[in-house]
């Protein structure tokens, strides 16, 4: 049985039902914090089943009562690139067999990217009736947005294979590295989310930053353009910035080739960064958040 | 053996008129800060929700938390839930713990009552599993028949707080939180629904109400917390705490 601290009554009734024995502390030394903050990373992973069936949710609402659904995603972008492919392919003479593969993988990409960023702005004031309501894990609303861009995501990938089958090149076993690939994507949606999620739930102005940094971070990366043949000042601006290694290892397995080792680096050295500041800003700031929405 | 343990805890909440909360007025509150133009640089205002409260809840208590709109009982049973952590002092909670502060929470009108009653499910961390046995159990309750597989947003006011509290109040737990979510639905649900409340209350090991009925919650419970303006001013048996808010009331100090 377990005892009350300090406690002068006297313990009589046995328990009557199956009974958790867990001693929840909230509030206190700074030494728990870390712990605190993984626990809610654990805690966030276990309920599966929450995040899941809020991502699912999200998407239908959007779509509910459309009769083709969700489908109209992967429309858009069906449309998007077969309109722009042309017309950029025809602007910048190079044929459309090649520059259709290209833009395909890389906009499919920037929208998984931007929906992360975008949507992931508004995870916790979004989610502000759960976490005033019960105690929610941080870590489950981030990966409620996390599969919601994914859902999204996989149904764009109609498109993708479409495009690959009719202009890409033979596929051979660099494709595997796609796994790998999407497997890093995730692990960054996931500290992306809750470093823009904790920073947007405190100050309410940088979801309209973050907007208009998107525009410019979307013409510095090689979704419409490629780094072979563009000017010399735009190829410097493109490899160093971080999102042109994570499309180009993605996109170069479905071109049929490895991809070059320093993107596989940066990727990796981005996810380590990026996690530490994640985690640090759990740390900081995960029991203040409910105040904050 | 279930308890609750709340040490000296302050709950302070932050007030961000949309002013403050802006990026602008942090950057020019640091500004004025290195200028030294004598700002105090408080960017924002706090509400002191709590003031050093203290008490502990064993194992058969019922309590009645009572107290003016806004003297902090509902951030108390947020505290207890550990949705606001403490800003100072500790909660200590051993047992597991729901609260159920808005009956409405969560309720997506679009989706059809079976999918809220999922959905409510998961919000209190059960599993598809857990739901699902009880789903049917609930499912009766409502008496929402095969209104239930139509969206919510179809329902009449009187059904969606049906649907409400049956989704909400259908299992025991070690420790249940409620804030005035006595009294729905029309008189012959309202009956049924107390047999349900009283029930389920009878299976948990404590129970915390807040509510301004004080005779509900003298017929309710065996102790009783009278907070003003965050202070905890009593906490004894239920006759004694009322008698203070009473005598409060007619001083006119409460």
């Amino acid at each position: 049985m377990m005892p009350v601290p300090g406690d002068h009554h006297r313990v009589s009734s046995p328990p009557k039902q199956q009974y958790s024995s867990d001693i929840h502390v909230y509030g206190g030394s700074e030494a728990t914090k870390y712990a605190a903050a993984l626990g809610d990373i654990l805690e966030g992973l276990r309920r599966y089943e929450f995040w899941s069936s809020l991502a699912w949710n999200d998407v239908r609402a959007r779509y509910r009562r459309s009769v083709i659904g969700e489908f109209w995603l992967t429309i858009s972008l069906g449309i998007f690139v077969l309109s722009v492919g042309t017309v950029y392919a025809l602007l910048m003479n190079i044929p459309i067999s090649e520059y259709l593969p290209h833009l395909t993988i890389g906009y499919t990409f920037w929208l998984l990217f931007s929906s992360l960023v975008m949507e992931g702005c508004q995870t916790f004031i979004a989610g502000s009736s759960s976490l005033r309501h019960h105690r929610t894990p941080l870590t489950a609303l981030v990966l409620r947005n996390v599969n919601r861009a994914f859902i999204a995501f996989a149904h764009n990938l109609f498109v993708l294979a479409v495009v690959l089958a009719t202009f890409g090149p033979r596929q051979n076993w660099a494709f595997f590295l796609v796994i790998p690939a999407l497997a890093l994507w995730g692990l960054n949606g996931m500290w992306l989310t809750m470093v823009v999620g904790i920073v947007c739930a405190r100050f309410r102005d940088v979801p309209q930053i973050v907007v208009n940094l998107m525009q410019v971070l979307f013409l510095i990366t090689p979704v419409l353009w490629s780094e072979k043949g563009a000017p010399e000042t735009l190829q410097k601006i493109a490899f160093l910035n971080p999102l042109t290694h994570f499309l180009a290892i993605a996109r170069e397995p479905l071109l049929g080739q490895a991809g070059q080792a320093i993107s596989w680096l940066a990727v990796g050295a981005v996810t380590i960064a990026g996690w530490a500041i994640a985690i640090s800003a759990l740390r900081l700031c995960r029991s203040r958040i409910p105040y904050w929405v | 053996m279930a308890w609750v343990d709340v040490d000296n805890a302050s709950v302070d909440i932050p007030i961000f008129d949309s002013k403050s909360m802006s990026f602008k007025a942090r950057v020019a509150t640091l500004c004025r800060r290195l200028g030294g133009f004598g700002e105090d640089g408080a960017s924002y205002e706090i509400v002191h929700a709590l003031k050093n409260v203290s008490f502990r809840l064993k194992d058969g208590d019922r309590v009645g938390l009572i107290g003016r709109n806004g003297c902090g009982k509902t951030t108390l049973l947020r505290t207890i839930a550990g949705i606001y952590e403490p800003t100072a002092g500790q909660v200590r909670v051993s047992g597991e713990t729901c609260a159920i502060l808005d009956l409405m929470l969560g309720m997506d009108m679009d989706a059809t009552g079976i999918e809220n009653i999922y959905l409510r499910g998961y919000a209190v961390g059960m599993s598809r599993k857990a739901i699902g046995d009880i789903e049917s159990e609930i499912a009766d309750f409502t008496e929402l028949g095969a209104h239930l597989n139509y969206p919510v947003r179809t329902y009449s006011a009187g059904m969606v707080l049906r649907l409400a509290f049956s989704a909400s109040l259908m299992t025991p737990h070690d420790i249940m939180l409620l804030d005035e979510v006595i009294g729905v639905g029309d008189a012959n649900f309202m009956q049924k629904a107390r047999a349900r409340l009283d029930d389920v209350l009878a299976r948990s090991r404590i129970v915390v109400v807040a509510s301004h009925s004080v005779d509900l919650l003298e017929s309710m419970c065996n102790k009783g917390i009278y907070l003003r303006d965050g202070c905890l001013v009593e906490c004894a048996s239920i006759g004694e705490t009322v008698s203070a808010y009473r005598r409060d009331i007619a001083v006119g100090a409460a």
